[in-house]
């Protein structure tokens, strides 16, 4: 059977036996889903352990970790069977994660980095009018929160050492915003998902910013599993999430993800995040500033 | 202003005949039952206030204190996280420690109660509570928390024992401000942490609190001051019964204050001493109605005295003269006789008003013996006279002794026992005269065999006794009554006057 034809399967559910039955009963250690702080939301530690309990039929416990570092070392150390990590981290990592699956933001597997500011501040239009600020960024592993800023500078001539006043990582992309509605940072990095859902949730801190300007579409943080995971395993996961919202659990956990479904990812989504990284590894030539920030 | 008696003394006013609503004299604007209660109301609201205001002072003295121990309190737990913080570059970190005691300025409402900055090595901000005011990465600029002329620190020592390392609060405007130094583990300054509380932060729990004591204290007032206005008044009401009763001066004014006296307080010994007043004023009163009886009777006997003499004399001319049957000359005899007894008491009464008139003389008794001869024929009573006088006249005043021993006289011959004698018994001594009356008969009051005379008039009988008294004692006399086996003796002792 083909990978691709399997998964189809799966997600229809003619699978036979194994993969409509619940975890294997001899594994007496529930499954392990790593979150990080960035995609968190009041209840979604609960609403994943829910779901994921339901659908994988055994215990399931929820590892939030501080940073993609700490979210991959536990990947690799067998710490966890699966993630929800940065497209960033996924493209380092490839070495022994996989991709299971694919949120999908209105229904695309894409979002967007946003280069925010205070909203008082309405000149500033461009990375370049943030020379001298205080900017924040989320993890040194995020592609929004750090990749895309830092390959923009890149194409500048510039580091953010030598363009910003001052810089910091909070590790947490809701918290990005926090920093630059705040005032303690002038300027920030952030995922567009995150902002545009805190600003729909009329968040205080995301009001009082503004977005400077919108990178071009990267493929949407997804999710993964450590590769050394048995394949019933990791096709049971991602059986569960792409039928997700065929459930009321399922429909509940994507709502309040503010996301529509679960995609079979593909590789190629990746791509542009790749390019992002040869850059910033030096094994890829600047990026032209107007190829990677579109406008606000 | 009108003024009710409250509670149980309303009564007592209806009982005695006062009005029960209003007593006059409550309107006096110098008034006790006004003064004194509203002398205590304005204590109790005094205590009241000042303790509030004591109160006040302290919660404020207490809560400044709160301040203080919680900012030590945060600066302590500052001071152990915020050195690695710094040293890891972590500028999120040490906001996020800071904000999580001082609140965030994306929730509170700009510039909260307090604020922090962290002060870095290099001298720039390195995360503050409120970045705005103290931007991140550049120089403080602590316009904000500088209040000029008004830097106030507090002693050092203070501070030195319980926190160490920490400086003293510095109170400069309306900030209160903590500073301390942050060292890594190795003791190498990191930077410096500055701490400053409004005092916005207590002074809205202070009005809170106040506002409460005032509310509390108003209550007390609004609860305590009536019931001492009213307790004052009730202990007060008799005192104004009283003197009410004593502005009367009625009948009413005896029996309220014989009421009042039955109290076993202040007020009821000043009714009895008032009642005991009462008592004198009207045996004063009743002694100077005699006394003008007296004078008028003494006015009376003298206007009488001169006709009689004439009326005696032109009888006893025709009787010596004149030439009379019988029946007339027994009629000239009976009008002598009554004349003459007319006479006689005339001259007593005007003996009486003018004491020092003349010397007494054994006819002074001889009078007094015809004068009490319609007794002696009433009651069937016989004389036994003794009077033992050198010729002429003694030197003692005659009026006083002839009325005293008139008064006595009368008095034996009534109290004696029919068919019994009375005893007369009259001697010079050296330097005074004593004139004995006895009688056989029953033993006269009590009160009357005192030695001393009554100060004041007997009710009933024993007039005659305390007025012969009284005479005898203008002119230094005494009297004295005994009774011993059924004989009654009076002693009528008078000195001598100095010639």
């Amino acid at each position: 059977m083909q990978r691709r034809t399997f998964l189809a399967a799966a997600v229809s559910g003619t699978l036979p036996s194994a993969f409509g039955q619940g975890l294997p009963q001899s594994s007496k250690s529930p499954f392990r889903f790593g979150v990080t702080d960035v995609f968190l939301h009041d209840g979604a530690i609960h609403q994943w352990q829910q779901f994921l309990q339901a659908r994988l039929g055994g215990p399931v416990q929820i590892i939030q970790k501080s940073s993609y570092q700490e979210a991959l070392e536990a990947l690799r150390s067998d710490e966890m069977e699966a993630a929800w990590i940065c497209g960033f981290p996924y493209v380092v990592a490839k070495g022994f994660v996989r991709l299971c699956a694919q949120p999908g933001w209105h229904g695309q597997p894409w979002y967007r980095s946003y280069l925010i500011t205070s909203a008082r501040r309405t000149q500033a239009r461009s990375i370049r009018d943030l020379r001298g600020d205080v900017f924040a960024f989320d993890d040194p592993l995020s592609n929004s929160g750090y990749l895309v800023p830092v390959v923009a500078l890149r194409s500048l001539g510039q580091t953010p050492q030598s363009f910003f006043r001052g810089t910091f990582y909070t590790y947490s992309l809701h918290k990005v915003v926090e920093a630059v509605g705040s005032g303690l940072a002038d300027s920030g990095t952030v995922d567009g998902y995150i902002w545009e859902v805190l600003t729909q949730r009329q968040s205080q801190a995301a009001l009082k910013t503004r977005i400077v300007a919108k990178s071009r579409r990267y493929g949407f943080p997804p999710i993964v599993t450590r590769k050394n995971l048995a394949i019933e395993t990791h096709i049971r996961l991602q059986s569960a999430l792409l039928s997700a919202k065929n459930d009321v659990q399922g429909r509940a956990l994507l709502r309040s993800l503010d996301l529509q479904d679960f995609l079979l990812p593909q590789e190629s989504w990746f791509d542009g995040i790749a390019e992002l990284a040869e850059v910033l590894d030096g094994t890829h030539p600047p990026i032209p500033l107007s190829a990677i920030y579109e406008s606000a | 202003m009108s003024t009710t008696l409250p509670g149980g003394d309303e009564t007592e006013a209806k009982s005695s005949g006062l009005s029960p609503r209003v007593l006059p004299e409550l309107r006096l604007p110098g008034s006790l039952l006004l003064r004194l209660p509203m002398i205590a109301a304005t204590l109790v609201a005094l205590a009241a206030l000042l303790m509030a205001a004591g109160l006040g002072l302290l919660t404020r003295q207490y809560l400044i204190e709160d301040v203080d121990a919680s900012a030590f309190q945060a600066m302590a737990a500052w001071n152990k996280s915020l050195p690695t913080l710094i040293l890891q570059d972590n500028v999120w970190g040490a906001y996020e420690t800071l904000t999580s005691v001082t609140g965030d300025q994306v929730i509170s409402p700009p510039h909260s109660a307090s604020l922090a900055v962290i002060v870095g090595a290099s001298g720039l901000v390195f995360a503050s509570s409120d970045p705005k005011l103290f931007p991140t990465a550049r120089a403080p600029v602590w316009t904000p928390l500088w209040a000029p002329g008004s830097l106030r620190v507090n002693s050092p020592l203070s501070v030195a024992s319980a926190h160490p390392g920490l400086s003293p609060p510095i109170q400069s405007g309306n900030w209160r401000i903590y500073v301390s130094a942050l060292r890594a583990d190795s003791g190498t300054g990191v930077g410096t942490l500055i701490y400053a509380v409004s005092d916005a932060l207590y002074r809205q729990r202070l009005a809170s609190m106040i506002w409460w004591i005032a509310t509390i204290t108003l209550l007390a007032m609004a609860v305590f001051v009536p019931v001492v206005w009213f307790l004052t008044r009730r202990m007060l009401a008799p005192l104004a019964l009283l003197q009410s009763a004593m502005a009367r001066s009625d009948d009413a004014t005896r029996r309220i204050s014989g009421e009042l006296a039955a109290r076993n307080d202040e007020v009821g010994r000043l009714a009895a001493a008032f009642g005991r007043l009462l008592e004198q004023a009207e045996r004063a009163r009743r002694a100077e109605r005699l006394a003008a009886v007296g004078a008028l009777a003494a006015a009376t006997a003298h206007e009488i005295n001169n006709p009689l003499g004439g009326m005696l004399n032109a009888l006893r001319t025709a009787k010596r003269f004149g030439q009379f049957d019988d029946t007339t000359g027994q009629a000239i005899d009976l009008l002598d006789r009554g004349l003459e007894q007319l006479r006689s008491i005339a001259q007593a009464l005007l003996a009486q008003t003018r004491p020092d008139q003349r010397d007494l003389t054994a006819q002074d008794f001889i009078d007094l013996i015809e004068i009490i001869k319609p007794c002696q024929h009433e009651r069937d009573v016989r004389l036994q006279r003794r009077i033992d006088l050198p010729d002429g006249s003694v030197a003692v005043a005659a009026g006083p002794l002839r009325q005293a021993t008139l008064n006595i006289l009368l008095n034996a011959c009534h109290a004696a026992l029919p068919g019994s004698t009375l005893e007369l018994d009259v001697d010079l001594l050296d330097d005074a005269l004593m004139v004995q009356v006895r009688n056989q008969g029953t033993a006269p009051p009590a009160f009357l065999l005192a030695a001393a005379a009554p100060t004041s008039i007997p009710e009933g009988s024993g007039f005659g006794l305390w007025e012969s008294r009284r005479l005898l004692s203008d002119v230094g006399g005494t009297l004295a009554l005994t009774h011993v086996g059924g004989v009654t003796t009076a002693t009528i002792v008078i000195p001598l006057r100095r010639r």
